[in-house]
């Protein structure tokens, strides 16, 4: 049984399609990344999974199950946001942060609260002393850090990690991905790692789901999938991140037109666009072992 | 560099507040060709935004421009009354901003923004001055029917090329650039750099970009400046800066960013933070943060040329 399954997911804002047909699952322990492109629909999926949005359609089980009630579920699952200025109430203390979810989920009592939140401040590297301090009085990776140990404080199957990096500062994001990957080797916690920085996502190892226009177009081993994509878009925002170890390549193609309502979302920017691609969404196509995409040009390649 | 179009000198910024001043820009100086692009990275508050903003003289109160000179063309931009200032602004050095919705007025049409430009700096009547901007919108890939429309109706990469189409409407000598493409996701990075490289090669501006991205600016910049503290730490040709980067602090942020082709080797970022701007370390601002770093450490390091072209403020690298 896989600690979390996503069934065909599908979120809808008004006329929007924000997220169809996304089905994915999660082992324990396994750190997976949701790759993809602001208005991808990554976020909306993460907060499905975390049940701070209800989907539209389809369903998502945890350990299982698709009734697993509100509290236990938030006991299991926990969320770390993007903005650790806007996660942290700035009339309280670190220490009243920490101590609130311990005392809700009855992991301790208000007689042990002290000593756990200090537990809590050096498994996340931050000094115990910083429970009296308030959230203006720590940096932008101190207090993510604060908002890693508070989803912590429950010992959590599973952390949606939404951007957790983004806004910080270039040297200290590195630290705080290598705390993601230190608590999931000595907690076994799973992490679904939402970003559009596909080169964490490559770091961080585990799997890779990459978004597009609501649907998740390719899945497989981060290293592989950045190594040999298979999807045209997988391949567009790879040519499209920075590096100059290998130097620019420009394959960037423009988008054409609005994003259509049938077919592939990926038409309109598509170089091996065909009148298939806009009737008919790609079913999943198996490229390699673990590795799969929805591409009608890669069923051809296969056949 | 005689013939310099950008020469800034010793200067430093303050922001004066109740606690006393912090100097967010401290004793910087540096120069850009005519049709280069600088590149100036560092973290949040090492000053490249009080830096980009001096120049053009756009600070506002409580910054106070302390010291130096920033010449533009043989001329010093602070010692021009508001009269000259405001008729070099847009004409010979233009902004382009990390948020076009801040930039952009929300409740004007994009055609007004441009004619609004276009009319102060060169009197050309309502109709020519919407001719050049439909040019302008063309040249940077924005069909000109979207002068009609408002900002928000415009998506963000579209919103960016307004900004940069508007910055240069007047032809300026050189463009400042801060963040242009941070709030963008990378295939429109990809995009709008592009776009400003084909700019640059026809129009021959020259461009201080200012971002916390190195590995962008390694492809994009002729030369790179590194931040720190409010000074300038390091400035090396991009072109080989990967491999010549010498200070420890360039050396601990090109360790910090994870590369899309790397062998799984694990990185380690820079350990503790960005020292206070308002009672500042004596000697080298990184010397808390860095593993090379001794007594000596407690004066600031000259800012020293290591091989030709290459500068850097470290005593461990120093001649």
């Amino acid at each position: 049984m896989s600690l979390l399954d996503v069934e065909n997911l599908g979120r809808t804002f008004g006329e929007a399609h924000a997220v169809r047909e996304a089905s994915f699952s999660l082992e324990r322990g396994e750190i997976v990344a949701l790759v993809g492109e602001s208005g991808s629909g990554k976020s909306t999926t993460a907060r499905m999974v975390a049940r701070l949005l209800a989907p539209t359609t389809g369903r998502v089980l945890l350990e299982g199950s698709a009734t697993v009630p509100e509290l236990a579920y938030r006991s299991k699952v926990q969320m770390v946001f993007q903005d650790p200025f806007g996660s942290l109430n700035p009339a309280r203390t670190i220490g009243h942060h920490l101590t609130r979810p311990l005392l809700l989920h009855r992991r301790a009592t208000r007689k042990q609260a002290p000593q756990a939140v200090a537990a809590l401040l050096e498994t996340v590297g931050l000094d115990p002393s910083l429970a009296v301090r308030h959230p203006h009085e720590l940096s932008g990776g101190q207090r993510q850090r604060v908002a890693i140990a508070r989803a912590f404080a429950v010992e959590p199957l599973l952390v949606v990690a939404d951007e957790p990096v983004s806004m910080l500062d270039v040297s200290i994001r590195i630290g705080v991905l290598n705390l993601m990957e230190r608590l999931r080797d000595e907690r076994e916690t799973a992490f679904l790692y939402i970003t559009h920085d596909v080169a964490s996502a490559r770091y961080l190892g585990g799997r890779m789901l990459v978004m597009y226009g609501g649907h998740i177009v390719e899945g497989g081993p981060a290293r592989v999938l950045t190594g040999e994509p298979a999807h045209p878009y997988t391949r567009l925002l790879l040519a499209a991140v920075p590096n100059p170890r290998r130097g620019s390549s420009s394959t960037v193609t423009r988008p054409t037109g609005p994003r259509p309502s049938t077919g592939c979302p990926f038409t309109a920017r598509c170089p091996l666009v065909t009148d298939l691609c806009r009737t008919t969404m790609p079913p999943v196509t198996r490229v390699a072992d673990g590795h799969w995409a929805r591409c009608h040009a890669l069923g051809k390649e296969n056949q | 560099m005689a013939d310099a179009l950008l020469a800034v000198e010793d200067l430093s910024v303050e922001y004066r507040g109740l606690r006393g001043a912090a100097r967010a820009v401290d004793r910087v100086s540096f120069e850009v060709a005519p049709g280069e692009v600088l590149g100036l990275a560092g973290e949040s508050g090492c000053g490249k935004s009080t830096l980009a903003l001096a120049i053009p003289r756009l600070l506002r109160a409580p910054a106070v421009i302390t010291s130096g000179s920033v010449r533009l063309g043989g001329r010093d931009i602070l010692e021009l009354d508001d009269r000259r200032l405001r008729s070099i602004r847009w004409s010979e050095i233009a902004m382009v901003f990390q948020n076009a919705m801040n930039a952009l007025n929300p409740v004007m049409r994009l055609g007004s923004q441009f004619a609004d430009v276009i009319r102060t700096h060169t009197g050309l009547g309502r109709a020519r001055a919407l001719e050049r901007a439909a040019e302008l919108c063309t040249l940077v890939g924005i069909d000109p029917a979207r002068l009609r429309s408002y900002p928000h109706e415009l998506s963000g990469g579209m919103r960016q090329r307004a900004a940069l189409a508007i910055a240069l409407a007047l032809e300026p000598k050189l463009v400042i650039m801060d963040e242009p493409t941070t709030a963008l996701d990378v295939v429109l990075q990809r995009e709008i750099m592009e776009e400003i490289t084909a700019l640059r090669e026809r129009l021959g501006f020259a461009v201080l970009f200012i971002t916390h991205d190195i590995s962008l600016l390694i492809e994009v910049a002729d030369r790179i400046a590194i931040m720190y503290g409010g000074r300038i730490v390091e400035q090396a040709p991009a072109r080989s800066f990967l491999e010549s980067a010498a200070h420890p602090y360039t050396r601990g942020l090109l360790a910090s960013f994870p590369s899309i082709d790397d062998d799984g080797e694990r990185l380690t970022g820079i350990p503790g933070s960005p020292p206070s701007l308002i009672d500042p370390p004596a000697g080298c601002g990184f010397a808390a943060r860095c593993t090379l770093a001794s007594d000596r450490c407690r004066e600031t390091p000259p800012f020293v040329e290591i091989a030709p072209a290459h500068r850097a403020a470290c005593w461990e690298v120093g001649a």
